[in-house]
């Protein structure tokens, strides 16, 4: 599903990412964990095909993420640090407009779906710009899975969110894994990280420097490496 | 669904967006109108009671109040897309970035023509102008030089929605690249005033026709790089 060879990003003459090699089969869960600065957003954005990689091949579901973005991007569903959510339109009025720009079917029925997997139907009619932070980043998650993504690129999704809503982004994330869906996903949370992905990855300083089946780590040995690659 | 279609399908997409959330906040419209408004003012004042030498400046007013005004609502509308990124989210979902060009560029078309409706009226009553006589040449005049003006504006908001001084840097690209527009849309403007024909400016027409076309083709060229990150 995906696969990325030697994947080097620059900007001006800070380098953040320095050979990326990384593959990734359908239906995988994988959670990169890194310190703040590692490249770990550097990443999803190329994988997103929102930033073009200074050197090195970018393959998602068998097209060149550069010179065929544009069959790539309907295949990808993003929830970044932004929200990607415009305030003065309501939840509903948000969803309709990407949903349109994707050209979906019976999109009324697909907005009720996702509004009510990130439990915001009550609220549908509500103009986004008064919602909380965690309301927000719930419609985004709507937004990000409208269109029936074939790869979610999920960078840090808990942040700002309850409780209640990290449980409802947990349960979701299960789903969509179980739906074949391949997932990666950057965090800072190890505990969570190692429950909800099968693959877990370290990135630092621009690299993968450790990869394994999360199955094969307990908590506290990922601790461990974890202290011991980052510092 | 056909690529054309897709391509009209965003377009419109974007294009109801954006004027649904002008709808509800009147943000775009009332700067830009009350900005260009201010313009005729000052300048009314500043040419004073002088009726022959208003006349003969009242086009260039109209067309300085509309270019700048172009400004505020270019800076507003780049400024909409850049709040929680939402470009980005926009060309996740295009198959051709050029439909958001194109969506863009008509959404401003439709704000300075609101604006060029509203203030035509109020320049006619204070510098003396009996606009309805020529109200069809001045229409076809308007409408090719704002669809110009449009055009300049969107590529540069766009080249300019990632730098750190936008607010000087759009005017500072923008207005010194459509002078030769804004020149011959105040020649045509003041001829037609003056009570000449469309068969009399027709060299105006045709320059301001070749840059909307020189721009508009620059642009879908171009656009696909601008926005890349």
């Amino acid at each position: 599903m995906v696969h990325l060879k030697g994947v080097i990003k620059h900007f001006g003459t800070i380098t953040a990412l320095r050979g990326i090699d990384l593959e990734l089969k359908r239906g995988c869960c994988l959670g990169i964990f890194g310190p703040n600065g590692a490249g770990k957003t550097t990443l999803l954005k190329i994988l997103a095909t929102l930033a073009r990689p200074s050197a090195g091949t970018v393959r998602i579901a068998g097209y060149d993420a550069v010179q065929e973005a544009e069959k790539v991007r309907p295949l990808l569903g993003v929830l970044s640090h932004r929200t990607f959510l415009y305030g003065h339109l309501t939840a509903y009025e948000n969803l309709q407009f990407y949903g349109r720009m994707f050209g979906l079917k019976k999109l009324t029925e697909r907005i009720t779906e996702v509004l009510q997997i990130v439990d915001l139907v009550a609220h549908a009619n509500q103009l986004v710009r008064t919602y909380s932070r965690g309301m927000q980043q719930r419609l985004a998650i709507a937004r990000a899975i409208l269109h029936y993504p074939k790869l979610l690129l999920l960078d840090e999704p808990y942040n700002g969110l309850d409780k209640h809503a990290v449980k409802r982004l947990h349960d979701l994330i299960v789903y969509l894994h179980a739906e074949a869906c391949t997932i990666i996903m950057s965090t800072h949370d190890l505990h969570r990280g190692l429950d909800i992905c099968n693959e877990i990855a370290i990135q630092c300083r621009g690299k993968i420097v450790y990869r394994s089946l999360s199955s094969v780590t307990d908590v506290q040995e990922f601790e461990q490496l974890y202290g011991a690659y980052v510092g | 669904m056909s690529g054309s279609k897709v391509f009209l399908q965003q377009v419109l997409a974007l294009l109801a967006k954006d004027l649904k959330t002008e709808w509800r906040t009147r943000e775009i419209f009332t700067s830009m109108f009350v900005f260009s408004v201010l313009v005729i003012v000052v300048f009314n004042f500043a040419i004073g009671a002088d009726t022959e030498l208003i006349r003969q400046v009242a086009s260039g007013v109209i067309w300085i109040a509309l270019s700048f005004a172009s400004v505020l609502g270019l800076q507003r509308t780049g400024q909409m897309e850049s709040e929680e990124d939402s470009l980005q989210g926009v060309l996740l979902a295009l198959h051709d970035s050029s439909a958001l060009f194109i969506a863009k560029m008509l959404a401003q078309v439709v704000y300075l023509l609101i604006v060029g409706l509203c203030i035509l009226p109020l320049c006619g009553i204070w510098f003396h102008i009996d606009f309805i006589a020529c109200i069809g040449y001045i229409g076809i005049v308007f409408v090719l030089g704002i669809l110009g003006l449009s055009i300049v504006g969107t590529l540069f908001a766009m080249i300019t929605l990632h730098t750190r001084a936008r607010e000087v840097m759009l005017p500072m690209l923008f207005l010194p690249v459509s002078v030769p527009l804004t020149i011959a849309s105040v020649y045509a403007t003041a001829q037609l005033i003056a009570g000449m024909t469309l068969r009399d400016i027709v060299d105006y027409i045709s320059l301001i026709g070749v840059f909307d076309i020189v721009f508009f083709t620059l642009a879908l060229l171009v656009f696909d790089h601008i926005v890349e990150e």
